[in-house]
């Protein structure tokens, strides 16, 4: 009895100073990310609009019916899935294949890694303005490659047109997260063990079979993670976006981060904005929940 | 003969890769290089037909990008410091320490990292309006140390776990007290990852965009991001300078990522090759 008392002492001092070390993190995640989250919920529910007053009237589900019958709720929701599927699926596509090909490279491995991760250390304006200034539609470098020098088309591109703007912002979005999941990638082909490849050159299968049956089971789990992280980002991204076209021409490239934006801080409707952000969060929150799964279960295994 | 094609056509495709990488930057520096009147013509010109650097000049001089840079690194700088003792702090709690709800916990730092900044930002600027830290450094401060702390506590959660505890047990015998095992056994030999830890925070206040832009007024007080982005206006933009302005802020970037990348990239791809 005495002996167990003693025990339940040292485990309480325990996890009093374990408590300790972690409480400054707490405290910033909790003031800064998840208590303005809670708020968001309330003011979502309110007509808080601080052009009229700092006062929030409870006005019930009034801002999501408001969102829900706006005309272009429908295409905005449109451009998000859009948007975030098809920027992952074609970076993890790329990335797997410049990872393979990183795989293979015996000199200055890594001065070509830290250049292949360039444009992920970038800031995002400079993101933003870089290719504002490349697909500009007349003066821009690719319209004159492709048009003035090399006559590949007849006229030049408007990339940032009513019909081409989300295809070229998820252009950018693309080169910008390629590298991080290309790192990734690379990482993963590494941790393979090599006897598995002899094995099957053994039974002789070729390359393309030797990638299916072994590269890819292999990597499950970082592409997984990776594709992931890549659609999180890229469903918040609003930096580069915002910088681009700003959402336009109309609402042609606007998604959730820039509707809550321009709703929020061009027409100061911060609860109609938040009830934008209660969507969004949920959105984002059933990928998390994925994510979570998928660590939980490998950290199980792992430890 | 076969493998010797599939060499050269492997080294072909790193140039490309290389290329699509880095000609966007190179394109910046050869705009800075051109004068506004060549940034006009149609066709674009490959390389300036004057070169000067004049708007080097009209960036650093007329425009108070000086000033900009000074405010990004005075926010960064201690964004990171603080994020670095706060984030070590955390992972080492969750690394060695038993206590209840520890899984709950690390999963929400988890999560933290994947709230939309543009709907946190909203509740937050109120709040920031009521307590007097809108318009300042110091708000910016706290909340740029905050956004990288999710990523950096995981980042060194593992880090920490890795580290034998037999050597916190010597230390405890020795006398030592949690903080000070912490600071004197753990910190010294976690020095990449704590490396890895510190770039990728700075790099985070850095380059952020987001919440500068809507907690910041007062010009004087503008980050980089935010200078930038003034270049953009609706009557046109001075390429020249904006490609001058965007090497200017990029090399302290590139600086760190030259010295430090190789732990970053370490750092991040530490969790790739479990499961």
């Amino acid at each position: 009895m005495n002996k167990k008392k003693k025990f339940s002492k040292l485990a309480f001092s325990e996890a009093v100073r374990g408590y300790l070390f972690i409480l400054p993190a707490i405290v910033l995640l909790a003031g800064l990310l998840f208590i303005p989250m809670i708020n968001g919920f309330w003011y979502s529910f309110t007509d808080f609009n601080i052009l009229k007053s700092w006062d929030k009237n409870f006005i019930a589900l009034d801002n999501f019916k408001k969102v829900f019958s706006s005309a272009n709720f429908g295409e905005i929701l449109g451009n998000e899935a859009q948007f975030a599927i098809s920027v992952t699926v074609i970076t993890v596509v790329i990335s797997m294949l410049i990872a393979l090909l990183l795989n293979g490279v015996k000199h200055c491995k890594n001065l070509t890694r830290a250049l292949v991760f360039m444009p992920w250390v970038l800031p995002e304006v400079v993101v933003g303005a870089i290719w504002r200034w490349l697909l500009n539609g007349e003066k821009g470098l690719i319209n004159g490659v492709l048009v003035d020098y090399l006559h590949l088309l007849p006229e030049h591109i408007q990339f940032f047109s009513e019909a081409l703007s989300l295809v070229s912002v998820s252009l950018v979005y693309i080169w910008r997260t390629y590298p991080y999941v290309t790192i990734m990638l690379s990482a993963g082909l590494q941790g393979i063990d090599k006897e598995q490849y002899e094995a099957a050159s053994i039974d002789g299968c070729n390359g393309i079979k030797k990638f299916w049956y072994i590269t890819l089971p292999n990597l499950k789990y970082v592409l997984s993670i990776c594709s992931l992280m890549a659609m999180i980002w890229t469903m918040n991204g609003f930096g580069i976006l915002n910088i681009l076209t700003a959402g336009g021409p109309g609402v042609s490239s606007t998604t959730l981060p820039v509707i809550i934006y321009k709703t929020a801080f061009q027409k100061f409707r911060f609860g109609l904005a938040s009830s934008y952000s209660v969507i969004q969060f949920i959105i984002i929150m059933i990928f998390a929940v994925v994510y979570l799964k998928l660590t939980k279960a490998t950290d199980e295994e792992g430890a | 003969m076969k493998s010797k094609l599939l060499s050269v056509l492997r080294v072909l495709g790193i140039i490309v890769v290389l290329f699509v990488a880095l000609f966007p930057l190179a394109w910046m520096v050869i705009t800075s290089c051109k004068s506004m009147t060549e940034l006009l013509k149609i066709p674009v010109t490959i390389l300036p037909e004057n070169f000067t650097l004049n708007s080097y000049y009209e960036v650093w001089v007329q425009k108070p990008f000086p000033r900009y840079i000074w405010n990004s690194l005075k926010i960064s700088v201690v964004a990171t410091l603080l994020g670095m003792i706060v984030s070590s702090l955390a992972a080492y709690g969750f690394a060695k320490f038993r206590f209840p709800f520890k899984k709950g916990l690390l999963m929400f730092v988890l999560v933290a990292q994947m709230f939309p900044g543009t709907s946190v930002i909203i509740p937050l600027f109120s709040t920031y309006k009521s307590y007097g830290l809108y318009d300042s450094h110091f708000g910016l401060m706290l909340l740029y140390a905050t956004i990288s702390l999710a990523f950096s506590i995981w980042m060194m959660y593992g880090y920490f776990r890795s580290v034998p505890s037999e050597l916190e047990e010597a230390a405890r015998i020795d006398g030592c007290s949690a903080l000070k095992t912490f600071v004197n056994v753990i910190l010294p030999i976690s020095k990449p990852g704590i490396a890895a830890v510190g770039v990728y925070a700075f790099m985070c206040s850095w380059n952020e965009y987001l919440y500068s832009l809507i907690l910041l007024t007062t010009e004087s007080k503008y980050t980089i991001s935010l200078g930038l982005s003034s270049f953009i206006t609706e009557f046109g933009t001075y390429w020249n300078q904006m490609g001058a302005a965007s090497i200017i802020v990029t090399i302290p970037t590139l600086l760190i990522f030259i010295l430090l990348g190789k732990n970053l990239i370490a750092g991040l791809t530490a969790g790739a090759v479990k499961g």
